[in-house]
């Protein structure tokens, strides 16, 4: 029994219990601008977290789904995403990754434009326009049609019809309370974050971001230098968890492992002046949000990928990522590390460098995914058409945007994946 | 007292650091470094980048000696896949001075230019090194080595899996 997929790229057979995805969609330049058309044009992406805007007037550039745009905050503490270009000509106007102003002037001809609300005050000129020129609006900085924040978590959605960004985080809602609820003072973004590119479709690092079966094999030297730090426990081992589908393509595995995190889990190596701030942080956790959940969010190890491509990865480090497609067979990534506000000092410096040594270009482990990426896409690209299998785990009967399976299966994927297909294929529009 | 570092011997040791990363003998490389010795790579696209601390910010690499080590065991595993096999490297050092010294050692800036030749790809990586030289016997050793790459963002490098 072959059930019909939407889009005939993705070819699923209960029976057999297989669920196979064309890989022309890692390469076919056709299929990428139905992405864009369709995944980046209607839903919600990640636009920034909160603390990147924290005070009135602060504001950051960045491209995100093709779009140049300037989030900002204004004086009343509301938020606004802007397209980041002139009304008059289209001149990027902001040139800044990141900065704080009361305008924003074109470098052109001099528009100026009111930095908080994207209002045009001044066109540098003394004559040739007549008096309420603007009165309609139409020469204010554009608006994104909508932007709407979670948790501090703010996206954006180039759609107006789209449905509310909390209906559309379904299952997800609840992960990202598990990283929001670390801190009763907030979550902030820490300096440095990276910007790359890299060898192979963007889809490649969706799947990798959440894909425990890999772990063992590729990042095997990363294991053997874990287990230098934590004597006498196997991580591979002693890992134990699921990993499921969240509703509308997003989906995550949970697991519990002893690698270690300010917050909360002490292990050894982070020295034994950080043991007692962490266990406060623990008490802290117990006290604000019950034993249960404290536990949960303490000592259990998440990665969480929202539909189409934001990254949370919340394990040895926390971790926000957004992958973008840079032609068929490159990608784009932004790179945040996240902390708690006001975070000890101490325990700052361990988050990072727990983070560094798996995570991140010069880290342990993300080059060789890298490389997993670059050898995919190679295979793809320089061998005759095929199929990719995505069926570990899969029963008959799979929901397959519920899916439940071990953290080692690819239920998490085939939830993407089955979103994902109808979305190119026109059934889903997410739209109220 | 010893006799104080020369901008020779300095450019001498650090042809010669080169020199043993490019023949991929980190085993080697790794003694060049004293026991309290650290390897950074700090963020691309900051201002600060040769005073950046990494108990502040996001570190591209921060590597304390144990983790040097590590860094080197994994390297030279056939399981360290972004570099196995391992790429081609040369690794480019001009424009030598020294600082002066502290009391930590002497301070020596240099420029450099690494290339790294990988599935018929060349892609370059350059910046300024800042390092912090000791005597060590007749040689010299490194407490700290910093290379600040001059990129905005990892375009078109992605990462950094062999060491700068």
């Amino acid at each position: 029994m072959n059930s019909k997929t939407q889009t005939g790229f993705v070819q699923v057979d209960r029976e057999r219990r297989r669920f196979r995805v064309d890989r022309r969609t890692y390469s076919d330049a056709a299929i990428l601008r139905r992405e864009c058309e369709t995944v980046f044009r209607r839903c919600w992406l990640y636009a920034g977290h909160g603390s990147e805007i924290a005070q009135a007037g602060d504001f950051v550039t960045r491209t995100i789904g093709g779009y140049d745009l300037i989030l900002t905050r204004d004086r009343a503490g509301v938020t606004h995403a802007f397209f980041n270009s002139c009304t008059h000509r289209g001149s990027t106007v902001c040139r800044e990754p990141s900065g704080n102003a009361r305008v924003l002037t074109c470098p052109y001809h001099g528009w100026v434009f009111d930095a908080q609300t994207g209002k045009l005050r001044d066109q540098a000129a003394k004559s040739g326009y007549p008096e309420g020129f603007n009165a309609d609006g139409v020469y204010d900085l554009r608006k994104v049609p909508r932007l709407e924040s979670y948790r501090d978590f703010y996206f954006i959605n180039y759609d107006a019809k789209a449905v509310s960004l909390v209906d559309y985080l379904a299952g997800a809602a609840e992960f990202l309370d598990l990283v929001a609820d670390q801190s009763d003072t907030g979550m902030e973004i820490i300096a440095g974050g990276q910007e790359l590119h890299t060898s192979g479709n963007w889809k490649l690092l969706i799947e990798n971001s959440y894909d425990a079966y890999h772990g063992p094999t590729l990042h095997r030297s990363y294991f053997e230098f874990l287990d230098t730090r934590v004597a006498g426990q196997n991580m591979v081992a002693t890992q134990k968890g699921h990993g499921f589908g969240l509703g509308n393509g997003h989906g995550a595995f949970e697991i519990e492992l002893k690698s270690g995190r300010p917050v909360a889990q002490w292990i050894p190596p982070f020295g034994e002046e950080a043991r007692p701030k962490i266990e406060a942080i623990k008490h802290e956790l117990i006290a604000r949000l019950g034993a249960e959940r404290a536990e949960r969010v303490a000592e259990h190890q998440r990665n969480l990928i929202i539909f189409p491509n934001l990254v949370i990865n919340d394990n040895i480090g926390l971790s926000v990522r957004t992958v973008y497609p840079h032609g068929p067979d490159k990608l784009m990534a932004y790179v945040w590390a996240l902390g708690t506000r006001n975070e000890d000092p101490l325990l700052r410096k361990i988050r990072l460098d727990n983070y560094l040594t798996f995570v991140g270009p010069g880290g342990f482990a993300t080059p060789d995914d890298f490389e997993a990426f670059a050898l995919c896409q190679r295979g793809n690209d320089f061998t005759p058409p095929a199929w990719s299998d995505i069926s570990k785990g899969m029963t008959a009967d799979e929901d397959f945007l519920y899916a439940k399976a071990d953290f080692t299966d690819e239920a998490q994927m085939r939830g993407w994946w089955a979103q994902w297909d109808r979305m190119l294929g026109g059934a889903e529009r997410l739209e109220a | 007292m010893s006799a104080p570092i020369t901008r020779e011997e300095v450019a001498g040791f650090l042809y010669r650091e080169a020199r043993l990363l490019d023949e991929w003998r980190l085993p080697e490389w790794e003694q060049l470094f004293t026991e309290d010795g650290r390897y950074l790579v700090p963020p691309v696209g900051i201002e600060n980048a040769g005073t950046a601390d990494p108990a502040t910010m996001l570190f591209l690499v921060a590597d304390d000696r144990g983790r040097i080590r590590q860094r080197v065991l994994r390297l030279m595993k056939k399981t360290a896949h972004a570099e196995y096999p391992h790429s081609r490297t040369r690794h480019l050092i001009s424009n030598i001075e020294l600082l002066g010294e502290d009391s930590r050692g002497t301070k020596v800036s240099a420029y450099f230019s690494t290339y790294r030749i990988r599935r018929r790809e060349v892609i370059c990586y350059m910046g300024q090194l800042f390092y912090t030289l000791v005597r060590a016997g007749d040689s010299l050793a490194i407490r700290e080595k910093r290379a600040c790459l001059d990129l905005d963002a990892l375009m078109p490098q992605g990462t950094l899996a062999f060491i700068l």
